[in-house]
């Protein structure tokens, strides 16, 4: 099912009209036009012996200066927001942050699959010809203040992935649909307790803390001065065989450029987690898109397991053709998705991009990840932010 | 939207809702402290007899930060398995006792990027961890210690 109103809002949108439409951006300006470069290259290519990975290259500069260092294979995450990198000594140029009493700030960030610790630092980030002026990101496996232990709120969550090998990825470059990684960590919000996240650290000890917004690891596209409300993926199908390396392209901004102008495409609203609903074989269920999982991860006993690669769907006959139906966190735009699922056993070790999906982590929620992307340029809006298909946080294709 | 924690639970007697912080003897495996019995949501719930009557109880806690964690504990007070669902993950290394290092033995031989969930799964433990910044769920039970006629879908 379409929604004949998001049509015809595409083709006023076209025409960069300054038309608000779809869930609810009505009243707010139109995001401005923007000149500057905003496509960052994306690469496939199987490096830490993943499969189905984004990596882009990201230029951290010690802030107001031109002393910088790029650093590569970082994975592109639609499913967290914030830069992280992991520190191999290189970062220490950074300047840490600190509150004000002149501690310096450690980070907590919990993962699925375990957590990542280290100091808050401040740099200038630049991605393509963008520019996030004084941002904090969080630099991974270092000691904040000096103190040389995790606090036990943290480890206690999971695995340390403090190497890049462990990682499997020299940082996360979080791009998705909010603003900062921890709205009740602000001290404007006054939470009681002190969520898990922020640590003021000294040699001896970390405490947890309420920070500024400032010192707070945001977002980098909300940062910038322009195409500054969302990013589109844009990666190529990829056949059933897989294949060893895959390139697309990272673009900042939704609307702002040609390049980032949608089509005919269609927004679901997210709710406040990010989620919106999937409806599968007459089951509807949380989803989210997430160019952060490798696989297209759903519950379905009817699929085979694979026995080698277990966790993910070994079906026979491959491919197996699926379809599900998106619906938009408050129940408006909904719509179909055909996909397929080849086994993962099947593919050669070289693969490094391919259509495979898995059983569901838990409670059968639908996680769309990286083979969503394939053929399929994805637009995610900043909540809150401005675009021609209506406010953010929503997902588009 | 429905969020997965609120669903239809059969209560039986009077429930208090409190906001605590754990207690040590109540992890995956151990059994639950009946001192802190009266600190703890109780809710019973007794399955139909059809097939074979599965007694057990599940004790719900609200944590600091908000996150939900349920205790299932059989008839003899074992905790046999447990989950959790909200913005941040519970410390597991509490809730989980021993099973603990064995899920980081586990995660150490795992690459993580693109692994946006922990998903162990052995004869004697199954540890589920998925979710996202935001919104974490998880669970985690031990197959030998399930009543009769309790299942996987039963723990959420």
């Amino acid at each position: 099912m379409h929604t004949h109103r998001v049509a015809a809002c595409i083709m006023a949108m076209l025409l960069l009209a300054l038309a608000s439409c779809g869930g609810g951006g009505s009243g707010k300006p139109a995001p401005a036009p923007s000149t500057t470069a905003n496509a960052l290259a994306i690469t496939v290519d199987g490096q830490f012996n993943t499969i189905n990975v984004p990596f882009v290259s990201v230029t951290v500069c010690v802030p107001g200066t031109t002393t910088c260092q790029t650093i590569d294979h970082v994975l592109v995450d639609t499913g967290s927001w914030g830069l992280r990198l992991i520190n191999n000594g290189s970062l220490n140029v950074l300047p840490a942050v600190t509150n004000s009493s002149g501690t310096a700030l450690g980070e907590c960030t919990q993962f699925a699959d375990g957590f990542t610790w280290g100091s808050v630092r401040y740099a200038d980030i630049k991605l393509a010809g963008e520019v996030a002026l004084h941002a904090a990101i969080q630099s991974i496996g270092d000691q904040p203040g000096g103190a040389s232990g995790v606090p036990a709120d943290c480890s206690g969550t999971g695995i340390n992935e403090n190497t890049a090998a462990l990682l499997g990825a020299k940082g996360i470059l979080g791009v998705g649909l909010f603003t900062n990684d921890c709205d009740a960590c602000l001290i404007s919000n006054s939470t009681n307790p002190i969520p898990p996240v922020y640590y003021a650290c000294t040699g001896a000890a970390c405490s947890n803390t309420l920070i500024t917004p400032s010192q707070m690891v945001q977002n980098p596209v909300s940062l910038f001065p322009q195409d500054n409300n969302g990013v589109v993926l844009d990666l190529p199908a990829v056949g059933n065989g897989g294949t060893a390396s895959l390139s697309g392209t990272l673009y900042f901004g939704i609307g702002t450029q040609a390049n980032n102008t949608p089509g005919r495409v269609h927004a679901y609203q997210a709710d406040y987690y990010g989620d919106i609903l999937t409806s599968y074989k007459g089951v509807t269920t949380s989803s989210f898109i997430d160019s952060g999982s490798n696989g297209i991860f759903f519950a379905d006993s009817a699929i085979t397991q694979c026995t080698l690669s277990l966790g993910f769907y070994c079906p026979s006959p491959s491919p197996l053709p699926l379809t599900a139906t998106n619906i938009a966190a408050s129940g408006g735009a909904s719509g179909n998705i055909s996909f397929n699922i080849v086994s993962v056993d099947a593919l050669s070790n070289n693969v490094a991009a391919g259509n495979i999906g898995g059983n569901a982590a838990i409670f059968g929620w639908f996680d769309w990840g990286l083979p969503l992307f394939f053929g399929r340029k994805i637009y995610f809006a900043i909540e809150n932010a401005s675009t021609a298909l209506g406010a953010g946080p929503y997902y588009a294709y | 939207m429905q969020r997965h924690i609120q669903r239809t639970l059969i209560l039986t007697g009077f429930v208090l809702l409190v906001a605590v912080s754990f207690s040590a003897d109540a992890e995956l495996g151990g059994s639950i402290n009946s001192i802190d019995a009266d600190k703890i949501h109780m809710k019973a719930q007794v399955r139909s007899p059809a097939i074979a009557a599965a007694a057990y109880t599940v004790h719900e806690l609200t944590l600091p930060s908000n996150t939900v964690v349920r205790q299932y504990a059989s008839a003899s007070g074992i905790v046999f398995a447990v989950s959790w669902h909200g913005p941040f993950k519970p410390d597991l290394r509490q809730l989980l006792g021993p099973h603990f290092d064995t899920m980081l033995e586990r995660q150490s031989h795992n690459v993580h990027a693109g692994h946006p969930h922990t998903r162990i799964n052995e004869q004697n433990l199954v540890i589920e961890s998925g979710g996202h910044m935001r919104n974490f769920v998880g669970r985690a039970y031990l197959p030998s210690q399930m009543p009769a006629g309790v299942t996987a879908q039963d723990i959420k």
